[in-house]
C-alpha cells in the first residue's frame, strides 16, 4: 500500500465474481448491502448455512454488480432478463470449473469488500474528548462529503468507497481533526513507543 | 404508493412497531426474493451442489492419499500454480507410499530402494514415520532446490514413477508459506466443514430418491396449480419454470427432448396447436389436420422476453398417428409438460408421503432467511460475539467482522491510545518520584520519540 492507492482508488481494478464484474464498492452499494443485512458486511461474527451463503452471495452480487439506480429499477423487465441470463451462465462456469465451491466465491467476494476500503494512511484523532456519535460512520462519511466537500448523491451513490474515503479524511485533516500518517511512520512510533513503555517500567521496578 | 404506507402505518398509531416490522420484512423479503427468482433457483441449487461434491471429492481424496483436507487443497493449489495437473502429483504420492514399503521390508531389493531414497536425501526413519506428502515437499523438494535435476531424475523415477518430471515444477513451492497465504486469504476449506458438506450431500441424496419414488404424486397438484399462474406473467412464472427445470433435473436428466425439440420449443408448439383446433368441433378436425400436415403451422416463442418466430414443420405432424380430436389433444398435453407424465405414472396416495413432499417444496421455495438481530446487551463486546443460531455447519469463521478500514483504524487508534495511557501513566510515576538524573535523559528522549515535530 502506497501513496498511488490515492490515484488508483478512483479507477480500481475490476472484480469478476461467477462470470459477474463488479462495480467499485461505492458508500451507495455499501449502503445497499447494509440495508440488506448483507453477512459481508456485518459488523459481528456470524454463522451461516451452505444454503444462506449462497443466497446472500448471489444477492449480494447483484446489489455490487449494478448501479444504485439500476438497482432501485431492479423490476424492470430489462434487469429481469440479465439475471436470468446471468443465472443460466452461472450454471455453465460451475459446470467448467472442476473444484467449484461457493465458499471460495464467498471468499473473493470478501476480498473485494477489503481491497476496496483500504486506505494508504493511518489516522489519529487529534481531540479525544468528544462523544462518539452514534451515526454509523458511512452515514458521518456521506453527510460531510455531501455538505463540506460538495459531492453529489449520485457521486455518493456510485465513486469508490475508497475514493470518499480519501476525500473524507483528507477532509477532516485540513480541518484539524486527524492527523495522517503513512503506515511505515506510524509502525515507528509504535515501536518507539513500545520501547520507551519497557524502559519506564523497568526503571519503576527498580525504583520499588 | 408511499402515501399509502404512511397512512397505514399512521393511522393505527398501537400498531406502529408492528407496521413498520411488516413493511420492513416486506421490502427486504420482496427484494431479495425477487433477484433470486429471476437468477432463478436451479442456479442457486447447482452452486450448492457442484460446493458439496467438492467436499466430497476432497474428503474422499484426502483419505485416499493419508493427507487432511486442508493439505490436500494446498497440494492441489501448489500444483494449480505450476502448471502440474492435480492427478500426477497423486499418483506420485501413491508412488511414495509403495516404494517405501518395498523400502522397509526386509530382504529383497530394500537395500536397492534404500540407496535409491539416500540419493534424493531421504533417510530410512524419514520413510518410517514421515508422510508420502511431508516427504515430497521436505527432503525430496529441498534436494531438487540444491541440485539439477536432470542429476537426480533415475532416483526420482524409481521413487516417483514415470510422473516424476511432470511433478518436479509443483515440488518447488513452498508449501508452508502457500499454507500461510491461503489461510490468511480464508481459501482453505476445513475438513470439519468438508465433513459437515457431506453430511448434507448424504441427506440430499436420499431426499432426491424419496422425491422420485415415492413423494412425486403430490407434485402433480401443486404443479397443476402453479399452471394456472402460467399466464400471470412476472415472477410467478419465472418460478414455475425454475420449478419444472428442478423436477425435470432430477426426474429426468437435464436433456430431455421432446421430438428432438427442447423443452420450451415443445411447449411453445404446444400452445400453436392448441390455438390451431381451438374451437374445432370433431367434425370439422379432419379438414384442420389435413392442412397442418400440408402446411404446418408457423408461431412465436419467447425467448428471453423477445418474441422469436418458430414453426412447426409438417413432417412434425407425422409424430401423431391418432385421428380423432380428442388423440390429438391428448398428444398437445404431451407436448406441454411431459415430464408430469412420469410423476403421473408414479402416483401413489398416502398422504404422510404428500406431508413430506409439501415440506420438501416449502425447503425449495422457502423465503430468504430472515436476518438476525444483534444481542444489543452485548454490544460492547459485539464485534466478538457469535450471534445466536441453529445453522448446521460453522461457516462463519470467513464471514467475520467487516468493520474493514474504518474498524481496523479504530482498533488501532484504541491500541494506541491504550499504549500511550500506560507510558503517560508511568512517567506521571517517575515525575513524582524522580530516581536520578539519569532519568531527564530518558524523558527527554521519550517526549522526542512519542510526540516527533
Amino acid at each position: 500500500m502506497n501513496n498511488a492507492t490515492e490515484f488508483t482508488g478512483a479507477f480500481p481494478e475490476p472484480h469478476i465474481i461467477l462470470g459477474l464484474r463488479l462495480l467499485p464498492l461505492s458508500l451507495g452499494r455499501y449502503k445497499l448491502l447494509k440495508r440488506f443485512n448483507s453477512p459481508f458486511v456485518s459488523d459481528g461474527e456470524q454463522s451461516l448455512d451452505l444454503k444462506q451463503v449462497t443466497e446472500e452471495l448471489f444477492f449480494s452480487l447483484v446489489i455490487c454488480g449494478l448501479t444504485c439506480k439500476e438497482f432501485a429499477d431492479l423490476e424492470n423487465k430489462g434487469f429481469k432478463r440479465q439475471l436470468k441470463r446471468w443465472g443460466r451462465r452461472v450454471q455453465k462456469y460451475i459446470k467448467r470449473e472442476k473444484y467449484f465451491s461457493i465458499l471460495e466465491k464467498a471468499v473473493a467476494f470478501k476480498r473485494y469488500l477489503d481491497e476496496e476500503t483500504q486506505i494508504p494512511w493511518r489516522i489519529f484523532e487529534k481531540e479525544t474528548n468528544e462523544e462518539q456519535s452514534p451515526a454509523h460512520w458511512s452515514t458521518s462519511i456521506e453527510v460531510v462529503l455531501m455538505s463540506k466537500v460538495g459531492w453529489t448523491e449520485e457521486k455518493i451513490n456510485e465513486s469508490p468507497m475508497l475514493e470518499a474515503l480519501i476525500h473524507y479524511f483528507k477532509y477532516l485533516e485540513s480541518e484539524g481533526h486527524v492527523k495522517l500518517v503513512t503506515p511505515e511512520v506510524y509502525d515507528q512510533m509504535q515501536e518507539l513507543a513500545n520501547e520507551n513503555g519497557a524502559v519506564f517500567e523497568a526503571l519503576v521496578m527498580t525504583k520499588k | 404508493m408511499g402515501l399509502r404506507l404512511e397512512a397505514e402505518i399512521a393511522l393505527n398509531s398501537a400498531t406502529f412497531e408492528r407496521g413498520m416490522s411488516r413493511v420492513k420484512d416486506s421490502v427486504l423479503g420482496t427484494v431479495k426474493a425477487y433477484a433470486l427468482g429471476a437468477i432463478g433457483v436451479y442456479s442457486l441449487e447447482r452452486a450448492f451442489s457442484a460446493t458439496i461434491e467438492t467436499a466430497r471429492e476432497l474428503t474422499d481424496n484426502s483419505k485416499r492419499l493419508g493427507v487432511t483436507v486442508e493439505q490436500l487443497q494446498v497440494m492441489r493449489k501448489a500444483a494449480n500454480n505450476t502448471g502440474v495437473e492435480f492427478e500426477a502429483l497423486a499418483k506420485a504420492m501413491d508412488k511414495v507410499n509403495e516404494f517405501r514399503a518395498g523400502a522397509l521390508k526386509v530382504g529383497g531389493d530394500s537395500n536397492v530402494s534404500r540407496m535409491t531414497a539416500a540419493q534424493l536425501g531421504v533417510t530410512p526413519d524419514m520413510l518410517k514415520n514421515m508422510s508420502a506428502q511431508d516427504i515430497l515437499f521436505g527432503p525430496i523438494a529441498k534436494k531438487i532446490a540444491q541440485v539439477n535435476p536432470q542429476e537426480i531424475m533415475k532416483p526420482l523415477r524409481d521413487m516417483l514413477g514415470r510422473s516424476a518430471s511432470e511433478v518436479i515444477p509443483a515440488l518447488t513451492q513452498d508449501v508452508h508459506a502457500l499454507q500461510k497465504q491461503m489461510e490468511s486469504l480464508g481459501m482453505i476449506m476445513s475438513g470439519e466443514t468438508a465433513r459437515d458438506l457431506m453430511q448434507i450431500d448424504i441427506a440430499a441424496k436420499s431426499i432426491q430418491n424419496i422425491f422420485i419414488n415415492a413423494l412425486a404424486p403430490a407434485i402433480v397438484g401443486v404443479v397443476k396449480m402453479f399452471l394456472g399462474l402460467l399466464t400471470s406473467g412476472g415472477f410467478f412464472t419465472e418460478a414455475l419454470d425454475d420449478i419444472i427445470f428442478y423436477i425435470r433435473k432430477i426426474t429426468h436428466g437435464d436433456d430431455k427432448k421432446v421430438y428432438g425439440m427442447d423443452q420450451a420449443t415443445a411447449s411453445a408448439a404446444s400452445s400453436l396447436l392448441a390455438d390451431a383446433v381451438k374451437g374445432v368441433s370433431e367434425k370439422t378436425f379432419p379438414e384442420v389436420l389435413a392442412n397442418l400436415r400440408k402446411n404446418g403451422a408457423e408461431g412465436t416463442r419467447d425467448l428471453w422476453g423477445a418474441d422469436v418466430p418458430f414453426t412447426i414443420g409438417p413432417e412434425f405432424m407425422d409424430n401423431f398417428k391418432g385421428s380423432t380430436l380428442r388423440e390429438f389433444n391428448k398428444f398437445i398435453e404431451s407436448l406441454r409438460l411431459p415430464e408430469l407424465t412420469s410423476v403421473d405414472d408414479a402416483s401413489k396416495t398416502s398422504s404422510d408421503l404428500i406431508t413430506g413432499l409439501k415440506k420438501v417444496l416449502d425447503d425449495l421455495n422457502e423465503p430468504v432467511p430472515k436476518p438476525k438481530k444483534p444481542d444489543f446487551k452485548a454490544a460492547p463486546q459485539e464485534t466478538h460475539m457469535r450471534l445466536p443460531d441453529d445453522s448446521l455447519i460453522k461457516v462463519g469463521n470467513f464471514l467475520g467482522s467487516s468493520r474493514g478500514m474504518i474498524g481496523g483504524a479504530q482498533a488501532r487508534l484504541e491500541q494506541h491510545a491504550a499504549q500511550t495511557a500506560v507510558n503517560t501513566g508511568l512517567i506521571v510515576q517517575l515525575l513524582k518520584n524522580p530516581p536520578g538524573g539519569e532519568i531527564g535523559q530518558s524523558k527527554d528522549s521519550l517526549f522526542d520519540a512519542m510526540f516527533p515535530q
